[in-house]
This record gives C-alpha cells, structure tokens and sequence, in this order.
C-alpha cells in the first residue's frame, strides 16, 4: 500500500526543542545530560533494533544471496556456494528479464503520469465547492483503502474474455464485434495491469493535490485575478508553484511505490501469458519461489531496488533544495 | 446577464464533469455488489448486468465460509501491528522531537530510506531469514514482517507532529521535577494522541492489505489473512465467478466500514505524512 511519508521541512524546529532545555544549576547539569542521553537511546533503541533485524539484515541478506548458488539445499543450509556475479549476468542474459525491466518502466512511467493527471483533474473539481464533490470526497478513498489484492481480483473479472465488464461495455456500445482477449495477450495484459494500477492509485493522487490546492492562500488567487490573470494563468502562476512541494512529492514518490507493485500483477496474471507482463518484481517472485532459485530471485529484486533507492535519493535531495529554497 | 447564465450552467457542467470522473472509480465497485447477489446463470445470460434482477443469496454460502475466517486472521495479525508498531515506534518519535543533532537526523534518514526498500526483496530475505528462525507460516512471522513495515511511518510522522508541541509545556514539566520519562507520558504522549491514532489506522490498513508478506512467507501453511484467503480462492473457484465476486464483496466490507469511522483520521494521516514528515 502507499503510504508517502515526506520532507525534512520540520527539521529546523527540532532544533528548537533542544534550545528551550532547561539550565539547572551547573553541577547538577553534567550528570542530567548524561541521564537524558541514556533516556534518549532507550527510546530509540527498539526501533534501531527493528530497522537492523528487519531491514538492515534482510538487506545483507538479499546482497549476499545474489552472489551465491541458493536453492532447496542452501536454504536448509543457511547459505549456499559462492558464484558471483553469475546471478546477475544469468539473469540480464534471459528475455524474460529484459522484458519485465521495461514492463516495470512502461507501468511505471504510465501509472504515474495518468494517475497525476486524472488525480490533479479530480482535485481540482473536488476543489470547488458543490454537493456533488462534497459526497465525492468521502466517496474517493474507499479505493483506496481497499487492499490491492481486492482491486486485482475484481479487475480480473472486468477483463475476463467472456462475460467481463470491459468486453460487455465495448461490445454493447458496438465499438467491438468479437470478445478481446485483455489478460490473454501480453501487449494488453500489461496495459490491463496498468488501468486497475492507476484505478487503485488515482484517489490517493488526488487527496493530496486536492490538500495542496487547500493549502494556496485564497488572496494570491483572488489579487491574480484582480490583477487580470485568466484562469489558466492563474493556473500556472499561482497554483502550480505554490503546489511544487506536493507535486515532487507525489511525483517522486509515486515513481518508487509503483516500481514496486507487486499484488496486482499476481493476481490479475501471475506475469503470464507465457512470462509476457512480467514486472520486475513479479519476475523476482518466480525466481525465488517458482524456480527455487534464490539467487536469481534476489538478483532481480536487487535491480528493482537500486532503481527505487536512486528516485528515492534524488526525491531527498531535490526536497532538501526545495526547503531550503524558501518555496514556503 | 452573463452572470445568470453562469447561474444555471455551473451546476449543470459541475454535475456532468463528476459524472465523467467518479462513474469509472466508483462503478466497479458497485458492478462486483450488484452481481454478488445474481445467479451465476443470470451472470452469464446477462454480462453485464447492472441490476439486479432478484437477490440471490447463494453465492455467499460458499464464499463466507471461506472468507470469514481469513477476517478474523487480518484482525489479529493487523491490531498485533498496531500495537507493535505504537509500543517501538511512539517512544523513538519522542526522543527524536525533542533531541536534534546529527545521530537523530541520521535516524530520520534511515527510516525515510527503508520507506524506499520494495516489498518483494525483503519478503524474499526474510523467507530465507524466517526459515532460520523457524518462523514461516506463523502468526508472529507475519506479524514482524508487517510491522517492519509500520514502524518507520510511526516514527517520522509522529515525530513530525511532536516537533510542533511547545517546548515550554517540557519545560514546565520538569521544572515541577518531572524527568524524561514522565514528561513522555505525561506531555508527550497525551498531546500526539491525534498523531498516534491516525499512524495506528494506517499501520492497519497496511497489514491488512498486505499480499507480498503472506504470499511468501504463510502461503504454503499457517494463518491465511484476508489477502492471501481471497487469492487462493479466486484461484480455487476461477469457473465460479459468482462466488468470486461474493467473496471480493465480502474482504472489501471491512475496510470500507474503517473508512466511514475513520475517515477524518485517514484524511489528516494523508496529509500529514506526505507534507509535514
């Protein structure tokens, strides 16, 4: 599921906190701050604990495992014989896997375009005041809060060749003659996978856009318009640069929650047909738990996550400019 | 008179350009209801129906049977994350709002990165990891693999909303001799209630949605949450489309109820997370 968590923007206040610390008397100081210190790691410690057994270790354990020879015996074992880069190069040598690298750009590059702009279009309406967007805006999330599991199972009914939603429209309104076959050809499986993605992700889009045009101080708008700006200018010169920081951040951080979709193509077609709309992630699960070959498994997932950590890190740096760059 | 005209076609436009938007998010939803409740035969005869023709309890029979224990399942598994990720995470927000320096940036840094991690390289590892330990297709497998997810959230959005309490009110706490750990529970801990609830729901609907975690790790045996349930048995029954559609109804109920209770929460959690953290 998506969950965005953000910016350092708050940092500068943390520091606050420190300053409004009470003096005590000076001799008493030096033993408090060595009292609070230790209260402070306390705190810390059983999340630092958790990061480090399951994040920390998992990651040294998918590094080490894509180096090695890992199968039934090497599970039992705890580890298996070195190879390696030869995961790696194996993996890049087969179609499949070249194949589920661009299933996984394309899916993501189109999940997050159409998403950002039908979600911006919705927020924009929802924006304006009216009974219909009032029941719509606690209509919208429901989506959204709906596991991605329950999506692909009902979009594995609406693309169903016969008796599917997607074919009984089309053919009701005459636009087709014969069923299409939407999971059963790769080309359109892939295409099918990306409108129930953006179907699951449009309402998270368009919350926060819409919380970000609540946030645009309705007198720069009003003094735009007094100034004569039409309303596509007012667009562009107030709304959309007093958005930046909820743009990047939708953007960015939609980029890495959708590399990493994992529910939906299982369940709609499991990567099939015959491997056809393989992402990188479903790619990872078959290696690993279809063929029993970890190493090849986690070679994959590696690949993903080196794609996710770069936006991931590019998104850090670009929000760090941005609050340092007084957008607000 | 412009102005009249506008009176008129406002509502109208408005009207039109929701149907546009909101027909395709919500109609699916209201298509798997309808045909929940249709014999499979009507199903067919029909596809697709919008509406429904008679109600006809009898696809949930088989679903409900299957589905009602993987509900029971998701709540253990999501309210042990709850409370998991409340009792790890609440305390480190804390130290972090009122600490500043380099090790507490560090820390944020670190939680924002394992945000960054996607789900199936951990489930992978943690396969591996979990075979070890012994902990495959258990309850508290899961429910540490969801958790893992959780906690960073916890951490940076409670921290974030602990930042904007007034360092005075601590101040004040420990002038009356309170130390650091009364001025959590006594300051802390009752101002960031807002903040706390709102992660809580979150964590839960993360774990209650999670797919990639039961997939690998409890696929095979072991507790079957909600995610999993209805995936095997979309798979069992793939010729009984009625009973899929019945048993989709059914695992979007509860989720679906959270969000008529908690929607103010899960609104102010959206926003909190992605803007302020």
């Amino acid at each position: 599921m998506a969950i965005v968590t953000g910016t350092a923007q708050t940092r500068s206040t943390e520091f606050d906190a420190t300053k409004h610390r009470t003096r005590a008397s000076r001799p008493h100081a030096n033993r408090q701050r060595v009292r609070q210190q230790l209260v402070f790691l306390a705190f810390l410690l059983p999340s630092l604990l958790y990061v480090a057994l399951f994040f920390a270790y998992p990651l040294y354990q998918d590094i080490s495992i894509s180096f090695e020879n890992y199968g039934f015996a090497a599970l039992a074992a705890g580890h298996g014989p070195y190879v390696g880069f030869s995961n790696y190069s194996a993996m890049l040598r087969d179609g499949t896997t070249i194949l589920a690298i661009v299933n996984t750009l394309i899916f993501t590059v189109a999940s997050v375009v159409l998403q950002f702009a039908i979600g911006f279009a919705m927020a924009m309406y929802l924006n304006r005041r009216s009974l219909f967007s009032g029941m719509l805006r606690r209509l919208i999330l429901i989506p959204w809060v709906m596991p991605l599991v329950i999506t692909g199972t009902i979009f594995s009914l609406i693309f169903q060749t016969t008796n599917g939603l997607a074919n009984g429209i089309l053919q009701g309104a005459g636009l087709i003659h014969t069923p299409i076959g939407w999971l059963t050809s790769g080309d359109l499986a892939v295409a099918s996978i990306i409108i129930a993605n953006i179907w699951a992700g449009v309402p998270f889009n368009a919350v926060l856009l819409y919380s970000g045009l609540q946030d645009i101080p309705a007198e720069q708008l009003e003094a735009a318009e007094v100034d004569g700006a039409g309303a596509w200018q007012r667009f562009r010169s107030v709304t959309v640069p007093s958005m930046r920081p909820v743009i990047l951040i939708v953007l960015m951080l939609g980029i890495v929650y959708t590399a990493k979709v994992f529910d939906i193509v299982i369940v709609l077609t499991n990567g099939g047909p015959a491997n056809e709309s393989q992402l990188m992630s479903s790619w990872a699960y078959t290696q690993a738990f279809g063929q029993f070959n970890f190493g090849a498994g986690t070679a994959v997932g590696n690949m993903l996550l080196v794609f996710c950590f770069l936006v991931g890190l590019l998104y850090l740096w670009m929000s760090k400019g941005e609050a340092t760059g007084g957008a607000r | 008179m412009n102005k009249s005209r506008h009176r008129v076609m406002r509502p109208i436009l408005s009207l039109v350009v929701g149907i546009v938007f909101f027909v395709p998010l919500l109609f699916p939803l209201y298509w798997i209801v309808v045909s929940s409740f249709q014999n499979l035969t009507t199903i067919y005869a029909n596809a697709p129906s919008l509406l429904p023709h008679h109600l006809y309890g009898a696809n949930y029979s088989l679903a409900y049977d299957s589905i009602l224990p993987n509900i029971g399942v998701s709540l253990l598994i999501s309210l042990s994350v709850v409370v998991l990720s409340w009792i790890v995470g609440v305390p480190a927000a804390h130290a972090l709002a009122r600490r500043g320096g380099k090790l507490a940036s560090a820390v944020i840094l670190v939680m924002l990165i394992t945000q960054m991690i996607p789900g199936i390289s951990l489930s992978i590892a943690l396969y591996t990891i979990f075979h070890q330990w012994g902990l495959l297709g258990s309850y508290l497998g899961l429910i540490l693999a969801d958790a893992s997810a959780a906690i960073p959230f916890v951490v940076i959005v409670v921290r974030a909303f602990m930042v904007s309490i007034p360092g005075e009110l601590f101040d004040a706490a420990s002038v009356d001799g309170a130390g650091p750990l009364r001025s959590f529970t006594r300051v802390g801990l009752p101002l960031a209630v807002p903040a706390i609830v709102t992660v809580g729901l979150f964590a839960f609907l993360g774990a209650w949605g999670d797919f990639v975690n039961a997939y690998t790790l409890n696929s095979g045996s072991g507790p079957q949450p909600l995610t999993l349930g209805l995936f095997k048995f979309a798979t069992q029954y793939t010729t009984n489309d009625g009973a899929i559609f019945a048993a989709a109804t059914l695992a979007a109920i509860p989720t679906t109820i959270l969000l008529v209770i908690g929607q103010r929460w899960i609104r102010g959690g959206l926003r909190a997370g992605a803007l302020k953290g």
